[in-house]
């Protein structure tokens, strides 16, 4: 089977269009080795070891639980515009219900594991997994 | 006592614009309602995840960065957000303040990249500004809203697909542009007039 020339012609000015300059591929080497550096920090910065939940209301922390918890736990965080559910269990956490308009924070489902995180940033609510490892600093409420 | 006038010489008011400044008025308000248009569409869409859209707007604003010139560019960028907040009904709310704020850091990148760095082409500028929108807005959170560290863990991934995005809306924006400028020929159709800045 042979190729067409004006398909071939077609294929080469669909990869001259898509390909760029060459600062533009320069910028974009730059940018990914800056996404990689900083994936591999923020896995650090999550820590390692027992996974745990964090639960915060702006700079305040509100509770932190064991993920893989003996029983189901429901916590009622309350944020700026209500109260947002926030269910561990079977190894998962998730926020079921939240008074935000959008419920992205619902919509993003169960999360477990470590450096994952649920944000209700109307509500101001932050679900985030963490090793036990590495401890953050927080203010209790 | 009829009033009296100098000769030759009619009231400011009256006078009418020149046409070449009409014109580009005109194009500017046209970029702005398909960007309004887009955003809005935009926001209807399941997208790939929680909070991430695919920027397409931003293909606009492009546009009217090469077409129109940067101050135009950069008050479609904050005037698509206004009035696209408008009518999706999140005016003045945290997404109001995150999609602000990155609209205008995206611009002003853009704008920064397109001044100063040579050989590089709408593809590069747009990525550019999609890395920074997506800074920003995390900054804008963080700053504002849950002042936690660990809503960077979200970072990595979401700039990586900024990226992507980025990329594609400048190929896209580039041949909008380029068949703006440089029309293929028709069987005889009006050929587009595009004002440069």
């Amino acid at each position: 089977m042979n190729s067409s020339p004006a398909s071939v012609c077609l294929l080469r000015s669909l990869g001259k269009r898509i390909s760029g300059t060459w600062t533009d591929r320069l910028l974009l080497a730059l940018v990914l080795a800056g996404i990689v550096f900083g994936w591999l920090h923020i896995g650090q910065l999550a820590g390692s070891g027992k996974a745990m939940v964090d639960i915060y209301h702006g700079q305040t922390l509100l509770a932190e639980y064991p993920l893989h918890a003996d029983k189901p736990i429901h916590f009622a965080a309350m944020g700026e515009s209500g109260i947002s559910d926030i269910i561990i269990a079977d190894g998962e956490v998730a926020i079921s219900e939240s008074p935000c308009n959008g419920k992205q924070c619902v919509r993003t489902g169960h999360k477990h594991r470590i450096g994952e995180l649920i944000a209700c940033v109307p509500n101001r609510i932050l679900v985030a997994i963490r090793g036990d490892a590495q401890a953050f600093d927080a203010m209790l409420e | 006592m009829p009033h009296s006038q100098p000769s030759g010489s009619p009231r400011p008011s009256l006078t009418r614009p020149p046409l070449k400044e009409l014109h580009r008025k005109a194009q500017w308000m046209v970029l702005l309602m398909l960007a309004v248009g887009i955003h809005v569409l935009e926001s209807a869409l399941p997208g790939l995840g929680p909070w991430f859209k695919p920027g397409l707007a931003n293909i606009i604003t492009l546009v009217a960065l090469i077409m129109l010139g940067p101050k135009e560019a950069l008050m479609l960028a904050v005037a698509r957000v206004v009035i696209g907040a408008l009518f999706i009904g999140t005016l003045f709310t945290p997404t109001f303040i995150m999609s602000l704020s990155g609209a205008v850091a995206a611009a002003l990148i853009m704008l920064a990249a397109w001044r100063i760095i040579p050989g590089i082409s709408l593809i590069g500028i747009s990525l550019l500004g999609a890395v920074a929108h997506m800074l920003v807005q995390f900054a804008t959170v963080e700053a504002l809203f849950i002042q936690q560290s660990a809503l960077f863990y979200l970072l990595p991934p979401f700039l990586l697909i900024a990226a992507l995005t980025g990329w594609l809306n400048g190929v896209a924006a580039q041949y909008i542009t380029d068949r703006l400028r440089d029309p293929a020929p028709t069987t005889g159709g009006p050929m587009v007039e595009t004002a440069h800045g």
